[in-house]
């Protein structure tokens, strides 16, 4: 099976909300130096749900990144999909890139895709943990024209087609689509990205990446980076959290959950 | 945008009636298409679309859009988007189309961005038109909730965006409202439908869907085991109340609860009334998914947790101590 697998670099996510500052010149989100860059976490989920299915039934996975920040640092978490146990990296690079939204982002990926030629299954995460976006995988399928499910926590291959589990309101629906097909990946205990071995990680450090530009994507650069955008971020700011709690306090705590039931009442909360 | 018109919303529909976030997205809707001096339409798909039609008129819709023969069989996320594509093209052309920030929200409004070739804003917090170009403003958390981020859509073509639970007032409902209701024809063929639902598994939850409920009861890491989950929160705390049953991301790696049942940024996204918080220590994700609950109780051991910045009421201490004197108590009131 031939698998790609789209990963994002993003400032690691379980960052303290107190590291965060805003620039509204820069229209940028700040934090201190040393917060480092990872893959976000479902697009590890993606990487490692697509080495499952390798291990299955053999196969080819490749890892894209778009650029967002310095090509060197990128660089080094494409090499640690290869650590991981990925065939191929590319990254792509180009200053048309710059600025896009979820709109842009898809398709200069999808375009990436193409060029790749051989895929039976995408994977992404289901949103990156800087912008929360949650579209680029639904955009990926739908600007290749293929079918596509979210939320997928479990991927089974089959003959010509994959099985998802999808979470849905009250439970979940098991999919069966045929390939190719999209799917974007949630975080499960079962997909816990795998540690790189040494000599993974030793043999990957050898490895060239091959940068792609917008040219080599023979992307129509109206519709890349902040051309194609079809959102404008116009203002950031930081949240205020207001709430002042009351504390239930009293001789013990038998007393002071009779007391925090009679408040719910006097409130009319219950 | 010359002849986009209107604002759009896709409601969904609960047990029967209109989803509490469907009333959220019709005030929202009437809100912005008054701004624009349009109208607001609902899309309802569902075999009861057709008894909540008036209640969405009653709600702020000036139209109902009724599709009440869609095939169960296939999968929604392709069929539906199969279904609002054309009436947003064929059918009429709005300016605006709203979506909740839920499970089905999520996986609808993007594929129809991109086949719409609009420009979309996911779990929005905030929404207004631009008094000069008449575009869509969409604020929305990013980074987690650690930041927020406002968007202005541009030109061309319809403007999309989710809505979070709770961050919008629904509209005062008035049963004198009058309103079109508009019958139309789900004609969706299986060719437009390439995935294939094989089996569909609901949760044996007791009480009602988290996403719905109006009091849910989450869990933490910080429980000691399923035993101690099930005998405290689902059959303990949650049964008394008849609460729905949700937990953190520790909570699911933890194996004390199943995925479905996760709040939170990558979970389910609750605004209950009431959210009693048990040994769990507020992460800025989880919280992403609950900031909508208009009271929020904590249970902690750890004075200095950070669910207690977003709770109305705390008490520091175990569980084990606090709950089962709680349900006796909250068992006395909710008998009177
Ligand atoms: C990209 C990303 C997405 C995420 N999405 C989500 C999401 O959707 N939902 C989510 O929940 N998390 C999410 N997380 C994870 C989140 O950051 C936290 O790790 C998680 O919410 C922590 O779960 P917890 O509060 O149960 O565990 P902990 O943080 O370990 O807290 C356990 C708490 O239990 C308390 N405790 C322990 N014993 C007792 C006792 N006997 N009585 C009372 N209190 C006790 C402790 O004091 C502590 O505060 C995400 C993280 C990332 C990076």
């Amino acid at each position: 099976m031939n698998i790609i697998a789209c990963v994002k670099q993003v400032p690691y996510p379980d960052t303290p909300a107190s590291a965060y500052g805003v620039d509204n010149v820069g229209k940028r989100i700040t934090l201190p130096e040393d917060v480092p860059l990872v893959i976000s976490p479902f697009d590890e989920n993606a990487v490692e749900a697509g080495l499952q299915l390798k291990d299955q039934v053999g196969g080819r996975l490749t890892t894209i990144s778009l650029a967002t920040r310095p090509a060197d640092s990128v660089i080094r978490d494409l090499k640690q999909t290869l650590a991981m146990g990925a065939d191929e990296a590319i990254l792509l690079d180009d200053p048309a890139f710059a600025g896009g939204d979820s709109w842009s982002t898809a398709h200069s990926l999808a375009m990436a895709i193409r060029k790749v030629g051989e895929y039976d299954l995408i994977l992404c995460g289901l949103q990156a943990a800087d912008w929360d976006a949650g579209q680029v995988g639904l955009g990926i399928a739908e600007i290749l024209g293929l079918p596509a499910a979210t939320f997928v926590t479990r991927i089974e291959p089959g003959d010509g087609c994959v099985r998802a589990r999808c979470i849905i309101e009250n439970g979940y629906d098991l999919l069966e689509l045929p390939v190719p097909c999209v799917l974007t990946v949630a975080s499960d205990e079962a997909l816990t990205p795998r540690i790189a071995p040494l000599p993974g990680i030793i043999k990957a450090k050898k490895r060239k990446i091959p940068v792609w530009s917008a040219s080599d994507l023979e992307a129509d650069t109206a519709v890349v980076g902040a051309s194609g955008a079809k959102t404008v971020l116009q203002e950031l700011a930081l949240p205020e959290f207001e709430g002042v709690c009351e504390f239930i306090t009293a001789e013990g705590l038998d007393q002071a959950a009779v007391m925090l039931a009679d408040r719910l009442r006097s409130e009319k909360i219950l | 945008m010359a002849d986009h018109k209107g604002v759009f919303i896709y409601g969904e529909i609960s047990e029967g009636k209109l989803a509490p976030v469907t009333l959220e997205l019709l005030g929202i809707g009437r809100r912005l298409a008054d701004a624009r001096g349009e109208e607001c339409a609902a899309v309802l798909i569902d075999r009861k679309a057709d008894d909540c039609a008036r209640e969405a008129i009653a709600c702020g819709a000036d139209r109902v859009y009724v599709v009440q023969d869609a095939p169960t069989e296939f999968f929604e996320g392709a069929s539906f988007t199969a279904i609002l594509e054309r009436l947003c093209t064929e059918t009429a052309a709005p300016a605006i189309l709203l979506l909740g920030q839920t499970i089905t929200g999520r996986d609808l409004a993007p594929r129809l961005a991109f086949r719409l070739k609009a420009g979309l804003v996911m779990d929005c917090v905030g929404l207004a038109i631009d008094p000069e170009t008449r575009n869509l403003i969409a604020k929305k958390p990013v980074s987690g909730g650690n930041a927020l981020a406002t968007y202005a859509l541009k030109d061309g073509g319809p403007q999309l965006a989710t809505i979070r639970r709770r961050a919008m007032e629904p509209f005062k409902g008035d049963e004198r409202r009058q309103g079109e209701i508009v019958n139309v024809p789900a004609g969706v063929d299986a060719s437009e439908v390439k995935a294939k639902r094989i089996e569909r598994v609901l949760e044996e939850s007791e009480g009602p869907s988290i996403e719905n409920a109006e009091i849910v009861v989450g869990g933490g890491r910080g429980i000691d085991s399923t035993e101690e989950f099930e005998e405290y929160i689902t059959k303990g705390l949650a049964r008394t109340l008849g609460a729905g049953v949700g937990g953190t991301r520790g909570a699911v790696d933890a194996g004390l609860i199943s995925e479905q049942s996760q709040v939170g940024l990558t979970g389910k996204i609750i605004g209950p009334n009431l959210y009693f918080a048990v040994a769990l220590s507020g992460a800025i994700q989880h919280m992403a998914g609950c900031s909508g609950a208009r009271n929020i109780v904590a249970i902690n051991l750890d004075e200095n947790a950070q669910i207690f910045k977003f709770a109305r009421f705390g008490i520091v201490g175990d569980y084990r101590q606090v709950i089962p004197p709680l349900i006796e108590r909250l068992t006395e009131l909710l008998s009177t």
